[in-house]
């Protein structure tokens, strides 16, 4: 029996917001998770926050962040923290958020990631993503986020004849699925010409290869199984979860086409769930890179490992397929701030399991099982969560 | 001379960076190209003096019997380029190369007869450890600049050579030399904190400089070994540019086929210090035993060395020519790339 | 604005970088590069000696950075070049390295291809060179040891 729950969700667009900064965009999604509970709820009964941020607002605030944030909307006196995992921060504030109801102290926690990037100047922005990597040997020696995952692709495409343009349909399908998402940056479709036309960034990645890193915040409420239902009828249970780390950089691991954090993790959330692979309805997956949704199908179990870029052929990760990856546009169109990726995940599961989604067209079919998959930087940590619709 | 008389070459190494600029290039840029060189080495953006005597030196110590860097008692460091004008340049050769930290280093940096100086000096240093085994290292890296706009820019190349000096072994050993220094104003000079060279351009006086300090020092070798130019298979002239050298030669009696087989300006441009000690290289990738060979080296300002050497039986024994390989092939560039990886743009 | 390596961090590991020296484990023999104070070879050693590493290896991956993407450290030299190649090569030893590869011209490095070490500038900060290893394609212009 599950002890965890999801019992609201709120995200604001995700994408260029030149007039909000971090504390208005976390507000923004505060209020519309408050606004999402069906029975309402007062935000008194709030007991604790768990914030991911890897920047900290662009460095403005490197200290107590999450305690500004939460003051800032009403929140002065719960304990409130910033997790920081990169581009899993949000992951890790989500799974911080589990574990603390989870262990009976809490009753009602407040998971949310935050990122503000794009008020910095394109050099302050690549550094905050440079920082993700490993600094001293990957970083200054001139390899970008790009260029690992790039130096990833590379030996991906020669371990397994996967071809350029595989690369290509996995950005091709999530700008389909951005395309229907209001919440997304990118809402529009792109087809394999134009991404393979697109300029070089980290050869053999190029530009339509790449999310954007950009704003935006997303809350969840996580409550114990025990109150949720005094929130709503339709809480998403929490069934399963795992978190676990790997050597930062490339060089120290024995593999780089598989992500052995994404796979410790998932295992971890399957065996708590009771599930496997073959009962998911949807999946968010962490796609920061094409080839990052490609390797992540086998190590999250939707398929055997090298029949990767067939899963994606076959359509079966498309809206309508057997097990969609993805709906809401992943990174790749719906935008990638750091910090919120991770929460950004759980609400678009949220809504689907609840049936909310914004168009029918959207909608996963009587959804009831998803999973999320956060990844930091190029696999040093990741989290995988896995959901029951109530 | 015999055998054991004092130390000496024991092999060399020689890098040329491997992007390669034409003259033709010049004359697209500027209408004409003021140096007689048909092409040029050109540093990548991340070589640097010290970076290409680090590779140099591997070269020299790859090129001979194996030892280990650890025992090494001196290098000697040569450039008019240093990344630093002040800080040991010499410690990041030491460090490189795991040379140990109590070696004996020498640092000559500021005129291009400094490849020369380094040689004799490490040679001295050398001759005092009379000790089994014995070795030394001379370091040679070169890339002087000069404003784009400047004639002499034009010749202006980069490249390398190391020498292992050692006490068996020897392929040719020192058994002379004569140094001349005069005061000369106006030649090719830097100001302190300058990375550009100057040249107040008159050919007429500094020519005639070069040609009184270099005889100068020819001269007094042949008065010391009592041999005439005849006697001497080679002569390594200074080559900074592609005429004074072969003059000079021809005015103190030597012959084209003396001078011709170490001058390789048209191929290398002005490489500073290195100018004489590639002419050197070149001279023992193709030396026969018992030959003896003047090398003469030139610094603006002005002073010139004369080294008189005596190549052994043991040339030639495991020959591995590096000249020519060092040269041959390369990737040409334009001259915007060439502005560019110079960082003169 | 870069991600930042003080000067004395950097010049802790001067035998690493410039002649890259690495830890032979002496619990396993396995070889660490860059160190580890834990083997990663047998997880359990953790005591070391220095093993000067070869220099050669091949190479497993890489990428061509474009110059508009690369970091903030490395922007100059992206300018003049256009792009850089960083590579993850296989040393002989074992152990995998990220570093630049140099003289690969215009042309695709291949996976596979013998690649060796060469000491360059990788970067400056406050006025100071930091120097270090990158590697190129092993050539036959590179010399050979002696048959002697
Ligand atoms: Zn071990």
């Amino acid at each position: 029996m599950p002890e965890v729950a999801i019992v609201g969700a709120g995200q604001t667009r995700f994408g260029d917001f030149p007039d909000r900064g971090v504390k208005e965009l976390f507000a923004e999604a505060y209020q519309e998770t408050l606004a999402s509970v069906d029975r309402g709820m007062d935000p008194a009964d709030i007991q604790a926050a768990y914030i991911g941020c890897l920047s900290a607002g662009g460095g403005f605030q490197l200290g107590q962040l999450a305690p500004l944030l939460t003051s800032y909307v009403g929140l002065p006196d719960i304990p409130s923290l910033r997790v920081e995992n990169a581009c899993a921060s949000g992951g890790y504030a989500l799974v911080a958020a589990i574990c603390a109801v989870a262990s009976g102290r809490y009753d009602l926690v407040l998971a949310a990631g935050v990122e503000k990037m794009r008020d910095a100047s394109a050099n302050r922005a690549r550094y905050w993503l440079g920082v993700s990597g490993d600094t001293e040997y990957e970083r200054l020696a001139g390899l970008t986020f790009a260029g690992i995952y790039a130096t990833m692709a590379r030996r991906y495409m020669e371990e397994y004849a996967l071809k350029r343009e595989h690369l290509a349909l996995v950005a091709v399908k999530n700008h389909a699925h951005g395309a229907q998402n209001p919440k997304a940056q990118f809402q529009r479709q792109v087809d394999v010409d134009t991404v393979l036309r697109g300029p070089e960034v980290a050869s053999p990645l190029g530009v339509w290869d790449c999310c954007s890193t950009t704003d935006g915040a997303a809350c969840v409420l996580v409550a114990s199984a025990r109150v949720a239902r005094s929130f709503t009828d339709r809480p998403v249970y929490v069934m399963g979860w795992g978190a676990a780390s790997d050597h930062l950089a490339i060089h120290d691991r024995a593999r780089i086409t598989s992500l052995r954090a994404t796979v410790s993790a998932c295992r971890q959330a399957y065996q708590q769930a009771g599930v496997g692979p073959q009962d998911l309805d949807l999946a968010e997956v962490h796609d920061c890179f094409t080839i990052a949704e490609i390797m992540a199908y086998s190590d999250l179990g939707l398929c055997e490992e090298g029949r990767n870029a067939a899963l994606l052929e076959s359509g079966a990760t498309r809206l309508g397929g057997s097990i969609p990856v993805n709906v809401s546009g992943g990174l790749k169109a719906k935008g990638h701030p750091l910090g919120a990726t991770g929460i950004g995940m759980a609400c678009e599961i949220f809504w689907q399991l609840r049936g909310q989604a914004e168009l029918p067209s959207r909608q996963v079919k009587d959804a009831q099982i998803a999973l999320s998959h956060n990844v930091g930087g190029s696999g040093g940590s990741a989290v995988v969560v896995v959901y029951r619709g109530g | 001379m015999g055998r054991h008389d004092g130390p000496g070459i024991v092999a060399y190494g020689v890098y040329f960076p491997s992007r390669r600029i034409s003259s033709d290039e010049y004359r697209r840029a500027w209408g004409s190209c003021a140096a007689a060189i048909k092409e040029k080495a050109v540093p990548d953006f991340d070589e640097d003096s010290l970076t290409m005597a680090v590779e140099a030196s591997r070269r020299a110590l790859l090129s001979g019997p194996r030892r280990d860097p650890g025992t090494a008692a001196v290098l000697a460091l040569a450039t008019t380029s240093a990344p630093y004008a002040e800080k040991a340049l010499a410690s990041t050769v030491v460090s490189s190369l795991g040379l140990p930290p109590d070696i004996v280093t020498v640092e000559c940096t500021t005129s291009s007869r400094a490849g020369a100086e380094a040689l004799e000096l490490a040679t001295m240093v050398l001759a005092e450890k009379r000790k089994p085994g014995a070795w030394g290292l001379v370091a040679a890296a070169d890339a002087p600049r000069a404003a784009p706009h400047d004639p002499l820019e034009h010749g202006l190349g980069a490249g390398a050579v190391a020498i292992v000096l050692g006490w068996e072994d020897v392929l040719a050993r020192l058994v002379g030399r004569c140094s001349w220094v005069e005061e000369s104003l106006g030649e090719r000079f830097r100001r302190a904190g300058q990375e550009r060279l100057n040249d107040m351009g008159v050919r007429e006086v500094t020519g005639s400089v070069f040609d009184r300090v270099a005889g100068a020092a020819v001269g007094g070798l042949l008065e010391a070994s009592g041999l005439k130019p005849a006697d001497y298979r080679y002569l390594v002239v200074p080559q900074h540019d592609g005429r004074a050298g072969l003059q000079l030669a021809r005015r103190l009696g030597f012959k084209e086929e003396q001078v011709r087989p170490a001058f390789l300006f048209d191929r290398t441009g002005d490489v500073g210090v290195c100018s004489c000690l590639v002419g050197l290289a070149a001279v023992l990738d193709v030396a026969a035993p018992g030959e003896r060979v003047i090398l003469v080296a030139y610094g603006s300002g002005a002073a010139a060395s004369a080294l008189d050497l005596e190549v052994t039986a043991e040339a030639g024994a495991h020959r591995r020519p590096q000249v020519g390989p060092a040269l041959d092939g390369g990737v040409p560039v334009d001259y915007l790339e060439y502005l560019k990886l110079r960082r003169m743009l | 604005m870069g991600a930042h390596v003080s000067i004395a961090m950097y010049q802790r590991n001067i035998p690493l970088r410039y002649r890259l020296v690495g830890q032979r484990c002496q619990t396993c023999g396995g070889v660490n590069f860059p160190p580890r104070a834990v083997c990663s070879q047998c997880s359990k050693g953790t005591r070391f000696e220095d093993i000067q590493l070869s220099g050669r290896g091949v190479l497993y991956s890489w990428t061509r950075i474009a110059g508009a993407g690369a970091p903030s450290e490395f922007a100059a030299q992206a300018q003049a070049l256009g792009s850089f190649v960083v590579g993850l090569v296989q040393l002989e030893e074992g152990p995998r390295v990220v570093a630049q590869i140099v003289e690969v011209g215009r042309s695709a490095p291949r996976l596979g291809q013998r690649v060796e070490a060469v000491l360059r500038r990788i970067y400056e900060e406050d006025g100071v060179i930091r120097y270090g290893y990158k590697f190129r394609p092993a050539g036959d212009a590179a010399p050979t040891p002696p048959g002697k």
